[in-house]
């Protein structure tokens, strides 16, 4: 580094710098509907759609508690207003297998900084004159990693009042039951959940589908980061 | 608080302080298409730590983002995969 600017921790770990890119506070996501899951050996799961007004980039952080999984399934913008799929479970599952759906007590969206400088606080740019923080938007309150290898399905937690989590997993599991001439194949993926003071990526049925060949028994849980943050107050 | 970054909102709020942020900062934000295949460095970063985090949940199991430290900066390395992906580069 030969110009700019670097915080860190006491531990001497990066926070902010110019190097980077600090994401901003915007607010909660609107929420739109809730899907409900199928209920048939041929449906998918649940999930509840959010939409927020943004012309830039997005991060989403999703609440963390101990009643049910959350997983954020994907987003997409359009004409300026970004589109959020989400998963919340409630903590049962329906007579398919599906987690039954609610929605998320929040969904909080942070946004990349745009490229007008703010009118007070501080402003960074990085070695290209771009903006990269303007700090009259809160930082995400990032309080620890998750950093989970092959086959690791829970840490511990650090202290959090209210955590959230910005990132997914990438696991897959499947079965394949016969079913007459067929074979009912259950699909599943992880998300995340508290038990205790501990966080668990836990197992979800994304799809069901009457196929005519086994899915086969397969169970993936690859390594996989994420980031802890404090969402008391937002 | 001896050192670092305070900040407060407009109400005095205090809203961010570098003495309790732990877990990084965020280096980059990218998207691949499924056969996207590169190669990430960061030499101006070198000496902190990398890790790649995955936006949303991904079903098949082939993220297929490495990270990793061997040329003394973070280095992130894309492979072809299954499906787009969109990830984070957090250093610290």
């Amino acid at each position: 580094m030969g110009y700019g600017l670097f915080i860190k921790n006491p531990a001497g770990e990066l926070v902010i710098g110019t190097e980077g890119i600090t994401y901003g506070y915007l607010g909660q996501a609107t929420f739109v509907s809730t899907t409900a899951p199928g209920t048939t050996a041929n449906s998918s799961m649940g999930y509840s759609t959010y939409t927020f007004a943004f012309a830039g980039n997005i991060l989403v952080a999703l609440p963390l508690n101990t009643t049910g999984t959350c997983a954020l399934l994907g987003m997409g913008q359009s004409a300026g207003v970004w589109t959020i799929s989400v998963h919340q479970s409630d903590g049962t599952t329906n007579s398919a297998g599906f987690d039954n759906e609610t929605a998320p007590a929040a969904v909080y969206v942070f946004g990349a900084p745009e490229s007008t400088p703010s009118g007070w606080g501080m402003n960074l740019f990085d070695a290209a004159g771009t903006i990269c923080a303007r700090l009259d938007r809160q930082p995400p309150a990032i309080r620890g990693r998750v950093q989970m290898s092959s086959s690791v399905a829970s840490m511990a937690m650090p202290t959090v009042t209210t955590p959230a989590i910005i990132g997914g997993t990438a696991d897959r599991s499947t079965s394949g039951i016969a079913a007459g001439v067929n074979w009912d194949n259950h699909y599943y993926a992880r998300g995340w959940k508290l038990s205790g003071s501990t966080l668990v990526r836990q197992i979800y049925q994304t799809e069901r589908a009457l196929e005519g060949a086994s899915a086969g028994s397969t169970n993936f849980i690859n390594p996989v980061n994420a980031i802890l943050i404090e969402a008391d107050g937002l | 608080m001896t050192y670092g970054l305070r900040v407060w909102d407009a109400s005095a709020n205090l809203t961010f302080d570098s003495d309790d942020s732990v877990g990084g900062m965020v280096a980059d934000v990218k998207t691949y298409g499924p056969s996207s295949t590169a190669t990430l460095t960061y030499p101006t970063l070198a000496g902190f730590s990398v890790m790649v985090v995955p936006l949303f949940a991904l079903y098949f199991g082939d993220f297929n983002v490495t990270s990793d430290t061997t040329l003394g900066y973070p280095r992130v390395v894309v492979s072809a995969a299954g499906y787009t992906r969109q990830f984070l580069v957090v250093v610290w």
